[in-house]
């Protein structure tokens, strides 16, 4: 039976774009509200923080991400995944 | 103070299935929240803290369906947003969530790409406000709406 994946991170085979999967490492999500649900990111080694959000009505698969390049304030960006844009 | 850019809308399903309010702007709404969430985290507890709207009207549109009232929680407990209408939420905020919040403003408003922050309430079931610049179009929010 499939695993359904946790809140959060990508099915299978799913990896950030330009992203080594053996450097990934699946922790906590960092928003507290998220990490309460279980929610958890994948997190690459320069600190960047992958969270991947599944088709609904309004988007199509896609990441969001925070490179944490700046303070705690950085804001999270969408990222298409493969050629479909974020929006439906 | 045009409106043109800035609009919210409440979907019930808009974040991993769950509740959201999606708050889209431009640098001049952002730099107005800031100011607003400002003055309700710098106001002394048990002064008369200013409230503020968010939705249709200047600054920011909604098309009649979505208003969100911003006041102080004087109890400086928890964070909440919840509904009190079809079309009207009430988000009361404590000073430390406005204080973050206005931080959290700042670097949207810093930021040179498109991108969104994602304003949380302590009580998890709040929906959460996402406050957008430059990802999604006030059209396609407001087909949304159709669907």
């Amino acid at each position: 039976m499939p695993q359904i994946p946790l809140r959060g991170l990508p099915p299978p085979g799913v990896n950030p774009p330009g992203m080594n999967p053996d450097q990934l490492q699946a922790r906590a999500a960092s928003r507290p509200s998220e990490a309460a649900k279980g929610g958890q990111s994948l997190w690459d080694p320069s600190g960047g923080e992958w969270r991947y959000f599944g088709s609904d009505q309004f988007h199509n698969p896609h990441w969001d991400y925070n490179p944490w390049n700046r303070d705690p304030n950085t804001p999270w960006q969408n990222i298409p995944i493969g050629s479909l844009p974020v929006e439906k | 103070m045009s409106t043109h850019n800035r609009f919210i809308a409440c979907f019930p399903s808009f974040y991993l299935g769950e509740a959201a309010l999606l708050l889209s702007v431009d640098n001049e709404a952002i730099e107005w929240l800031m100011s607003c969430f400002g003055q309700l985290s710098a106001a002394p507890l048990g002064t008369s803290r200013p409230r503020f709207l968010i939705g249709d009207g200047n600054p920011v549109e909604s098309d009649g369906r979505c208003l969100l009232v911003v006041q102080p929680d004087n109890q400086e407990g928890a964070t909440r947003l919840f509904r009190t209408a079809p079309n009207e939420f009430r988000w009361s905020v404590s000073q430390r969530s406005a204080h973050h919040f206005q931080a959290l403003l700042g670097g949207l408003l810093k930021s040179e790409t498109p991108g969104h922050q994602y304003l949380d309430s302590d009580d998890p079931l709040s929906p959460v406000v996402i406050v957008s610049r430059d990802e999604y179009g006030i059209d396609k929010i407001r087909s949304w709406l159709q669907l």
